[in-house]
């Protein structure tokens, strides 16, 4: 236990929580705005690194396949909003969840026709590899500050996306009273459209930026989609400063648990109290603010 | 069809299925016990959605929580059902009792992901256990013991399913019709009013989701049973929402609908998945046409009911 | 000097803050046994918020609650039930998936001490039955009482909510403005239906159609701006020059008498 290894976890801890607020912020938007509970969200995290791995290769070239990647999500977001998304906004939310539920099944299978069962991989980009000193002793991987760096930026753009524009300006009120929205005579469809657009965008931008350091493969999307739920759960649902306070609490709590508490209570205990680390914390805040710690109002 | 008509048609189909033994056939004996424990399980789940309006996306916790029961009391030897079977019931209604006085504590589309939530913890905490193997799941040496009946014999394993379907079927039938199945349909109706009529509507909430684990928790270990085997896949929140379109698919508006949403829904597997490699694609959709369409599933049909 | 009976509902001091906002401001309100007391105040007066602060569906900002001698301030909606408050709401609250017999029965279920029976069945009770039977005779619905709930009109609603509170013998009954979206002849015979109740409970009547009020109440509270501005007899409410300023400019049509 070096205080170098407790920073590189600690920076690997944030990493994780920006991942997860790039995927919290898709759900919780789409959630807030729309009143629907999207399970295939993780889908659009697995599509995005597999169409990275082949426009990469394709493209020769990490920034247009990213790039293209995005947009093939966002146009597959699109296509799936119209088909079947639609016709579930006036359901119940079990038929939104069973609905959504389905088409995991369906996107999974389909990425194992095409891609097959085997693990992708996506190259590094040269400009990204090796590693950096940061402070004495602490040698940590480009690429993971780079996915950092990258995400905060999405993030940040997010942000002003909401905070400063007339669209973001909507967006809010949608999320904290759809009706109104809807009475002061905007496309809902169109509203609707974009929002579900933009949180697939996010989600397969985190798929392929996060690419490189994990293997692709089919059921990638769903881990993290249930992480992403904890995350919504504890900000509070509809809130993205909410999404973004809990994605680096539990980023941190999920990475530093996996890191500490085997060390305090051994290989037999510490493992299984890592796993349960993060959903401990949603108990707790459950207990202490059943609506989340930022909970939009809701109308 | 009405309503005496799917009556008769239906208790057909019942004895029918209590009929294949006498084929010899031990690819469909295994099939239709599996039909039998996937019916305990998708009732158990019916009674919270329903009848209490409660959509819980983590049954399976309560699911892997009886099956595991079995595996662990099989590592340290005991075999008895008259045992193992009510711990495991034991295990899995102390685990309702901690999720559901927490998840309960929240509604709508909260309670749904806290439910999945809490489910997929213990997934990752049977996945990350060395001493239950893992990933790979624990294999039973053999199944346990029900006094003097060997229950590795398919055909007597089979009827001792059966019997413990019917009987859950029908004490479950009971309990809807109940004064304490009366709240439950008044919450689920309108949980506002039976709060301002003076019932502690969270209490009876939580009465039904231990209930209703308890009985997932015996149907996880006649699963575990089944197979010789208790596998993480069981705590997956693929289970639960498979079990949840069982419902949808059987029909939510009475008890009948989860048995027969369980069969067709395996039995839909089962043919599926022997003619093509790929025939999740095709199930995935198919499922997702049969919650845009339900309208009371099966059951609705066969009895000429139009509900949505 | 005999010892006044203790009052079957004290309100001290209700406060209820909203942000910026304060819909009820410290109200005093004081029913005895048997009275039939009437709140009526124009729109935006707090009405709705001192009812949902009564029922227990809002926890006030300040102040006391105090039902049959029992602080109740704190309690949840489903214990003051349990304590004899029976509530009427304003927009229908009822089963509607349930036959019209089995809405009252479920109410009456109610009092029992609890429901964890689970074999019986429950439409065999015939102990729930004939008390839910009785209620609905009470308000001239017993011959609908097979029908779904959610087939009857809107008057038909109505009845079955007072049903539904009637059959659970309460302390208290609070009608949150029952008279809402009825025309003239239906408030006509509700009028009928408050004055047979008038007799055997005590009622809490927050209401608009001043018709009604005039009519059944003993005393009126008036509210505006979330305040108290008057509290008496109606002669004494109906003389008030502040309660009619109040009222400027709204449809105040007063009572004969």
């Amino acid at each position: 236990m070096t205080a170098a290894l407790v920073v590189e976890q600690l920076l690997n801890g944030l990493q994780l929580g920006v991942m997860l607020f790039l995927m919290a912020a898709g759900l919780t938007l789409v959630f807030g705005i729309m009143n629907f509970i999207n399970l295939a969200h993780g889908s659009f995290y697995m599509l995005g690194a597999f169409f990275a791995a082949s426009l990469i290769q394709w493209s020769g070239s990490f920034v247009v396949g990213l790039a293209l990647s995005v947009a093939t999500c966002v146009l597959l977001a699109l296509a799936v909003e119209a088909i079947a998304i639609r016709r579930l906004y006036a359901r119940d939310h079990l038929d939104q969840v069973l609905g959504t539920f389905s088409l995991i099944f369906f996107f999974n299978e389909v990425a194992a026709s095409i891609w097959g069962t085997e693990p992708q991989f996506i190259p590094t980009p040269a400009l990204l590899s090796g590693s950096v000193r940061l402070l004495s002793g602490v040698q940590y991987p480009v690429l993971r500050l780079a996915v950092t760096a990258f995400g905060l930026l999405v993030a940040l753009a997010l942000y002003l996306l909401v905070a400063h524009t007339r669209l973001g300006m909507l967006i809010r009120a949608g999320a904290a009273d759809r009706r109104m929205v809807q009475g002061l005579g905007v496309n809902i469809g169109l509203l609707f459209s974009f929002t579900f657009a933009l949180g697939a965008a996010l989600a397969g931008f985190a798929g392929v930026i996060t690419g490189p350091l994990l293997a692709v493969q089919v059921g990638i999307g769903e881990p993290m989609l249930i992480v992403a739920f904890v995350v919504v759960i504890i900000g509070g649902i509809g809130s993205i400063r909410g999404a973004f306070v809990a994605a680096l609490l539990v980023g941190l709590v999920d990475t530093m648990g996996r890191f500490l508490l085997p060390a305090w209570f051994g290989y037999a205990l510490g493992p299984a109290l890592a796993s349960m680390a993060i959903y401990i914390l949603m108990a707790a805040t459950l207990l202490w603010r059943p609506q989340g710690l930022f909970p939009a109002a809701r109308g | 069809m009405p309503k005496r008509g799917a009556q008769w048609l239906l208790a057909l189909c019942l004895l029918a299925l209590l009929a294949v033994p006498l084929t010899g056939e031990v690819f469909y004996i295994r099939l239709v016990t599996r039909i039998f424990v996937f019916a305990i399980l998708a009732t158990s789940l019916n009674l919270l959605v329903g009848y209490t309006g409660l959509v819980s996306f983590g049954h399976a916790a309560f699911v892997g929580l009886g099956a595991y029961s079995v595996a662990a009391l099989g590592l340290h030897g005991v075999g008895s059902a008259w045992v193992v079977w009510p711990a495991a019931i034991l295990a899995a209604a102390l685990g309702a009792l901690l999720i559901g006085a927490l998840a309960l504590r929240t509604s709508g589309v909260y309670f749904i992901m806290i439910t999945l939530a809490f489910a997929q913890m213990l997934y990752y905490v049977a996945v990350g256990s060395a001493r239950f193997g893992g990933d790979d799941g624990v294999r039973l040496a053999a199944r346990n013991s029900l006094g003097v009946l060997n229950l590795d014999k398919p055909v007597l394993f089979f009827y001792v399913v059966a019997a413990i379907f019917l009987a859950v079927l029908f004490a479950c039938s009971r309990v809807v019709r109940s004064r304490f199945g009366r709240v439950l349909r008044g919450i689920k109706d309108n949980e506002r009013r039976m709060q301002s009529l003076g019932f502690d509507t969270y209490r009876y909430k939580l009465v039904a989701f231990v209930l209703a684990g308890a009985l997932a928790g015996l149907g996880g270990a006649l699963d575990a049973n089944l197979n010789a085997f208790a596998s993480p896949r069981l705590f997956h929140w693929e289970l639960s929402g498979d079990l949840l379109i069982m419902i949808i698919l059987g029909g939510l508006g009475s008890i009948a609908g989860a048995p027969i949403g369980a069969a067709a829904f395996i039995v839909l597997e089962e043919i599926l998945s022997s003619l093509t490699k790929h025939w999740m694609a095709i199930f995935g959709p198919l499922m997702l046409l049969v919650i845009l369409l339900h309208k009371g599933g099966i059951h609705a049909l066969l009895a000429g009911k139009h509900e949505r | 000097m005999s010892a006044r009976p203790l009052p079957l509902l004290e309100v001290q001091g209700l406060t209820k803050r909203f942000g910026g906002v304060t819909a009820n401001d410290a109200i005093d309100l004081e029913l005895a046994a048997g009275e039939t007391h009437a709140v009526i105040g124009p729109n935006g007066a707090g009405k709705t918020t001192l009812v949902a602060q009564l029922s227990g569906e809002i926890l006030p900002s300040a102040g006391r609650i105090v039902l049959g001698g029992l602080d109740v301030t704190r309690m949840p909606p489903y214990r003051r039930a349990a304590r004899g408050l029976a509530r009427v709401f304003q927009v229908t609250s009822i089963f509607k998936d349930f036959s019209t017999l089995e809405n009252v029965a479920i109410a009456a279920q109610g009092r029992l001490s609890h429901s964890y029976a689970f074999w019986k069945p429950a439409e065999a009770d015939e102990g729930l039955n004939t008390l839910a039977r009785e209620a609905l005779r009470q308000v001239g619905l017993e011959s609908r009482w097979s029908d779904p709930a959610g087939e009857l009109s809107h008057g038909e609603h109505r009845q079955l909510e007072i049903a539904m509170a009637l059959v659970r013998r309460p302390r208290l009954l609070l009608l949150d403005e029952p008279t809402a979206g009825m025309g003239p002849e239906e408030s006509r015979d509700f009028q009928q239906l408050l004055l047979g109740l008038k007799k055997s409970y005590t009622i809490l009547l927050i209401e608009h159609d001043m018709q009604v009020v005039f009519a059944i109440a003993d005393r009126i509270t008036v509210l505006a701006g979330g305040q108290v501005i008057a509290s008496g007899s109606p002669r004494e409410v109906q003389g008030n020059t502040q309660v009619r300023e109040a009222y400027l400019g709204e449809d105040f049509a007063m009572g004969a008498g």
